[in-house]
């Protein structure tokens, strides 16, 4: 006897949107059923074409997604800081969500999530792209684990496109960290599973961008561990850079050190075998498989309220940090 | 036809075995070594032997010989000063290894000491002389990237776990707070020349975290990540651990980015032989291509004596790497306040190509 299909809502687009229209098979076990814009609704063309590219139902209305008594699980995509209040609406009306990071960008919205996720009778999930991607999954999984031993360092780094370059992973609008940056807090927010206590961040507009296009964040966590950020908008046009960007991440344990390759994380598509490409389709469809697995009781992948605050946490650190006056020495 | 030249050891320990003295072997047809001294006796006997030179104890048995012209020093960098200035009292020019001292007074008396004495002093940066390093600066002289914006180099250092007689482990001197400073200098100081060389800038702030990551270190900083604001408005960072598993691939990652264009080299793509055995890799060939860069310290040596008998400008003046460690000395500063740390303008400091 088969499983039946776990309907899900998705609200929302951006790149995983993309993603998850271009890949265009899920998950045997999901059927996506209706999908909707995300709230603000500035990617309402974008959705609808995506929804239409999958044969999917268009809802011209998030809350109808969020509340529609035959979904039983939502998967909010978007850009920063258009998820949270889809995914507070969807925890309210019982569903499971998985929401792409960041499920909130401040703390006040952090808290709201948090107390929607604790009266709520579904599950909250989020992830991004360097937890969900095989590397990034692999590297928790063996952090996890301990077999690293105790976490003394995390480096990781990200490089994107500057403006011209086609980048389709960040808005242009936003900072380059408060963008993309998200993908990376998530993953060290779910490495080093600590709170910062001591953050200093170096934060420019260095290749002539209208946006602060560089950060250089320190990270010193209570347990000990110091991370250090590096996000820019930097790969010229003389590179032929992939859209999505560079990922380069160390952790080096006390016994042993994971490292993910920036070549590891350009795009790449897979001839043989199903056509999953590992930084661009993969996160996606692991958010359906851990919306499935939530429904069926298996233990999730992703992170859950807690990594989410602290991710949330680490970027109104860096926040405060920036905006100190020594950091304008 | 010119007579060789006649070189001092003061120091004969890792450094000057895996460097300096295959350095100066491959130019003996310029130098040749007639002492060396060490406090160890048997390790300036090994240096010493295939020169036929004279092996000490004491380096002012090196000093006090009419017949050496230069002296290498490769003490730890807390008797850099005392071998430095009595060389210069001596009358020697003096090729000291990196990093220059442990503080900018040390550095400065150094100098002065040099100065007077019209001596040559020349500090090691080896990495300056390095193949891939001196191609990247000409690169960014040439104009192929635009102006530098941004430039990162972390440097892993494997091989220094609890057991191994490495660096910063209990009985490396570079564990003893008496004579290392830690991460922040001993490794460090390459990346701090190497980003105010390649951003062509003075550093004006900076911060930075150090820590202790290796089991049995006595309390010196082996790990140091930091990061720099120039003058120009261009960004600097480096992340320094020697906390790595042997076998670990990637030594050195550098990248640079201009307003038109990209450098980066990893040493893991340097890799020219990867072994495997038991589900394990190894990478025996790529700690070679960097580390144990013979042809840097070759030309690093070559350079200094061009100063010292060919007349040419010192391919490394001693200013160029006090300046390296007054940005290495704010780092530290930075990591043990937990604050930033702002340098005010140094009319002494100009980056030299």
């Amino acid at each position: 006897m088969t499983a039946p299909l776990l309907s899900v809502g998705v609200i929302g687009g951006g790149r995983h949107g993309a993603a998850l229209s271009e890949h265009q098979a899920p998950l045997a076990d999901v059927r996506i059923a209706r999908w909707a814009a995300s709230p603000g609704g500035g990617d309402v063309s974008a959705v609808r074409e995506f929804a239409a590219r999958m044969d999917v139902p268009f809802a011209r209305e998030w809350e109808a997604v969020a509340r529609d008594p035959d979904l039983r699980a939502v998967l909010v995509l978007g850009e920063a800081g258009s998820a949270t209040a889809a995914a507070e609406a969807a925890l309210g009306a019982g569903k499971t969500v998985f929401c792409a990071v960041p499920a909130a960008t401040r703390t006040e919205e952090m808290n709201r999530l948090a107390g929607a996720a604790s009266g709520g009778r579904g599950g909250f999930l989020t992830g991004g792209t360097v937890r969900l991607s095989p590397a990034g999954r692999a590297a928790l999984a063996l952090i996890g684990s301990g077999e690293l031993g105790p976490i003394l360092s995390v480096f990781a780094s990200l490089r994107l496109p500057v403006p011209g370059n086609g980048d389709r992973l960040s808005s242009m609008q936003r900072p380059a960290h408060e963008d993309a940056g998200w993908d990376l807090l998530d993953f060290i927010a779910g490495a080093v599973q600590a709170q910062p206590s001591r953050v200093h961040a170096h934060i420019e507009a260095l290749f002539g961008s209208a946006t602060l296009d560089t950060a250089v964040s320190i990270i010193r966590f209570e347990n000990d561990v110091v991370a250090t950020i590096d996000v820019a908008r930097c790969l010229p046009a003389s590179l032929a850079a992939s859209p999505e960007g560079e990922v380069e991440v160390e952790v080096i344990g006390g016994r042993e050190a994971v490292r993910i390759e920036p070549g590891a994380t350009a795009v790449r598509v897979h001839s043989i075998g199903p056509a999953l490409r590992p930084w661009v389709d993969a996160p996606v469809v692991t958010m359906l498989g851990e919306l499935a697995g939530a429904a069926s009781g298996a233990a999730p992948r992703g992170g859950g309220i807690a990594d989410a605050r602290r991710a949330v946490d680490l970027m109104e650190a860096i926040r405060a940090a920036s905006a100190r006056p020594s950091a304008r020495l | 036809m010119t007579t060789l030249v006649k070189a001092g050891l003061i120091g004969c320990g890792s450094i000057a075995r895996s460097a300096h003295l295959p350095a100066l072997a491959t130019l003996r047809d310029r130098v040749t070594l007639v002492a060396a001294a060490d406090l160890n006796a048997d390790a300036a006997k090994y240096a010493a032997a295939p020169w036929g030179a004279d092996a000490y104890t004491d380096g002012r048995q090196v000093l006090a010989r009419p017949d050496v012209e230069i002296v290498v020093i490769a003490t730890p960098e807390a008797a850099h000063r005392e071998w430095t200035e009595a060389a210069a009292a001596a009358g020697k020019h003096v090729l000291c290894e990196k990093p220059m001292a442990p503080s900018l007074d040390d550095a400065d008396a150094m100098i002065a000491a040099c100065r007077k004495a019209a001596v040559h002093l020349m500090i090691g940066h080896s990495r300056r002389f390095t193949r891939r390093y001196m191609e990247i600066r000409r690169a960014i002289d040439r104009g192929e990237i635009g102006a530098v914006r941004l430039v990162r180099e972390n440097e892993r250092r494997p091989g220094t776990r609890a057991g191994a007689a490495g660096y910063y482990t209990a009985t490396h001197w570079t564990g003893d707070p008496a004579l290392s400073v830690g991460a922040a200098l001993t490794n460090g100081i390459h990346e701090a020349d190497l980003l105010r060389w390649f951003t062509g800038a003075e550093p004006v702030a900076v911060f930075a975290e150090h820590k202790i990551t290796i089991e049995g270190n006595r309390g010196v900083p082996d790990f140091v990540t930091w990061s720099v604001r120039f003058a120009n408005g261009a960004l600097g960072s480096s992340e320094i651990s020697n906390c790595l598993p042997r076998g670990y691939p990637a030594f050195h990652q550098f990248e640079v980015y201009g307003f038109r264009g990209a450098i980066r080299a990893r040493d893991h793509e340097l890799v020219s032989l990867t072994r495997y055995r038991d589900g394990a890799a190894e990478y025996p060939e790529s700690q070679h291509i960097l580390l144990h860069n013979q042809a840097a310290y070759v030309r690093e040596h070559a350079a200094f004596l061009d100063a010292v008998r060919g007349g040419r400008p010192l391919a490394m003046p001693p200013e160029e790497a006090r300046a390296a460690l007054r940005l290495a000395l704010a780092a530290v500063e930075s990591a043990r306040t937990g604050r930033p740390v702002r340098l005010a303008e140094d009319p002494s400091a100009k980056v030299r190509a």
